[in-house]
């Protein structure tokens, strides 16, 4: 078997040579590729001088989908990929098959498995398509655990009103203007809500868009945000952070 | 900065000498008195308006305390008002009863209105300091907190990083793959695997609230294969639990690796850890054969306690019999 290899780490293209040759004593390695500018060119002077390619999915000079725009592959193509479990449902849903790094020879020989029993599926550039959405879209934590009592609920990012620090710990308040504790910091928190949904309005405060009951200017050119549900401490929208706040606020 | 320096003992007992003889000046420059200065500074009415300075600023002050205690009545005017009234009454009496019994003779309205006009500026000067003082000492107080609040998330962000990168397991890794890299490339590899599997689960949960138990423990696997490829390591993990059920991501972990190195090791003799189940929690027992300096205790599950609390009201707990010790942590379930 042929093997083209698109890989920006040499020890690790290395290692996958290493593992394909010892799953099947018979596989070559044709070329390794580098960049995505070295693989265009490379695809375009030998169409048919391979059976199967094994992607990295980030190399130094972008994403190895702009590959897929350029130049049209019919064979089958492995993705080795360093991103978490989110990403990979992608390849799942699309049939296209995925290493995650660091390659295992485990990994390797169930790729090259699965490719003999499934060689028609891979390669149609719809699912190529669908994967390089998936994996552009960042996930988003959409629903948080919670105790009350001795169990655990989970709670739907709609039904939050807003988050809070006080001190190091972070609070969640439902819309029912329920508290509960969460593990997690403001800073983190930033990072996995929908931003058009969230926002953070100071050091102690992120909100949810559609629980704000109103908005009025407050001394200094701040905002003073009133929400739906009852809250101890005033929500003021830092000075610095008034514009970028009617931004969000307005939407798109 | 502790303390608002109108309370300083000091200040108590030098102010009213200053605002004293301030106010005795004012009086004989009211009166165009002043030559009596050259006669004699030092004369009874000085010590009287110091007298009513102290009487006046200690008045003030515990007025102030208490308006401080009941905060319903904590609003500005309010204590100016009343505090101005008061003053005014206190040195009116003083004055009538000074003029009656010091004197000689009642004191005339001027008099009365003059005196009560200084020391209402004085009481005025007195709870604008302490107000402003106030002020400024809660904002300083506040910002101190704000930076003992970013001191304590800084260290705690580090202590996070710590945990996630786990320098010791990485450095102890690293180590013997320095040794293992020029013995064998194949075993090289297996032990990259391990040691790139673990990591990648740590730092890839480390936004994920609870994972489920059997995620856990394929990577607690790998955990136990790359221990036993490092020196004077034998580690045997004998695992029985069959329900599903989440726990705190890396929690595992977390247990088997303290195990490990709070236990004195020999890759002749293994350490067997067994894994078991209750019905609303999971048990890690092995013997112990703790090191000399470094003994398991209640205090290394401080973190992860902290953590459990929120998903659970049952505590991580630490019993010791017979040569064993077996460390219990709640099972959490979704409802």
């Amino acid at each position: 078997m042929k093997v083209v290899i698109i890989e920006d780490e040499n020890l690790a293209a290395e290692k996958l040579e290493r593992y394909l040759v010892k799953y099947d004593a018979t596989t070559e390695v044709v070329t390794q590729q580098v960049s995505i500018e070295g693989a265009i060119h490379w695809f375009q002077n030998n169409e048919d001088g391979y059976d199967v390619v094994f992607m990295d999915i980030q190399l130094t000079d972008g994403l190895s989908f702009e590959i897929f725009h350029k130049i049209k592959i019919n064979k089958p193509v492995i993705f080795t990929t360093a991103f978490d479990e989110y990403a990979i449902d992608a390849f799942k849903v699309n049939s296209v098959d995925y290493i995650l790094k660091p390659i295992t020879f485990t990994d390797v020989s169930n790729a090259m498995s699965k490719l003999k029993s499934m060689q028609d599926i891979f390669g149609f550039a719809e699912a190529m398509e669908e994967v390089e959405k998936m994996v552009e879209k960042k996930k988003l934590k959409d629903r948080f655990l919670v105790r009350l009592g001795n169990h655990i609920h989970s709670i739907k990012a709609e039904d939050i009103t807003l988050f809070y620090a006080e001190g190091r710990t972070v609070y969640l308040v439902t819309t029912e203007n329920k508290k509960y504790i969460l593990d997690y910091k403001l800073e983190d928190l930033c990072e996995l809500l929908d931003t058009s949904k969230f926002y953070r309005v100071n050091r102690t405060f992120i909100v949810n868009i559609n629980t704000i009951q109103d908005v009025v200017v407050y001394s200094s050119n701040r905002l003073k945000i009133t929400p739906k549900v009852r809250v101890e401490k005033e929500i003021i929208v830092s000075r610095e952070k008034v514009s970028a706040f009617k931004k969000w606020f307005e939407g798109d | 900065m502790k303390k608002l320096f109108i309370h300083q003992p000091l200040f108590r007992l030098l102010s009213p000498v200053f605002s004293g003889v301030v106010v005795y000046l004012l009086i004989l420059l009211l009166n165009n008195n002043v030559a009596q200065l050259q006669e004699e500074f030092l004369s009874e009415d000085l010590y009287v308006c110091i007298g009513l300075s102290y009487v006046v600023q200690e008045f003030s002050r515990t007025l102030l305390l208490i308006f401080k205690r009941f905060t319903k009545l904590n609003n500005l005017l309010f204590q100016i008002v009343i505090s101005l009234g008061l003053s005014i009454a206190i040195v009116s009496v003083s004055i009538i009863l000074y003029y009656k019994y010091a004197i000689g003779y009642s004191a005339n309205n001027e008099d009365i209105i003059m005196f009560s006009s200084i020391f209402c500026v004085i009481t005025l000067v007195y709870i604008l300091l302490f107000i402003s003082h106030d002020y400024l000492h809660k904002i300083n107080s506040e910002k101190l907190q704000q930076e003992e609040l970013i001191k304590q998330n800084i260290e705690d962000d580090f202590r996070q990083f710590k945990k996630g990168i786990n320098p010791h397991l990485l450095f102890e890794s690293f180590e013997a793959l320095l040794i293992l890299i020029h013995q064998n490339k194949e075993k090289t590899d297996e032990f990259i695997d391990h040691l790139a599997t673990i990591y990648r689960y740590i730092l890839s949960s480390k936004d994920r609230q609870l994972v489920e138990m059997k995620e856990e423990y394929i990577n607690l696997v790998e955990l136990e294969k790359l221990f036993n490829k490092l020196p004077y390591r034998a580690i045997q993990v004998e695992y029985t639990v069959i329900s599903d059920f989440l726990l705190v991501p890396g929690s595992l972990l977390f247990i088997i690796e303290l195990i490990v190195r709070k236990t004195i090791m020999s890759s002749s003799i293994q350490l067997r850890i067994d894994i078991i189940e209750s019905e609303d929690m999971i048990h890690i027992s092995y013997k112990t054969h703790d090191k000399i300096n470094s003994k398991l205790t209640l205090k290394e599950f401080e973190e992860l306690n902290r953590v459990y609390s929120i998903y659970s009201q049952q505590k991580i707990s630490v019993e010791e019999s017979d040569q064993k010790r077996i460390i219990s942590f709640p099972k959490l379930t979704t409802k």
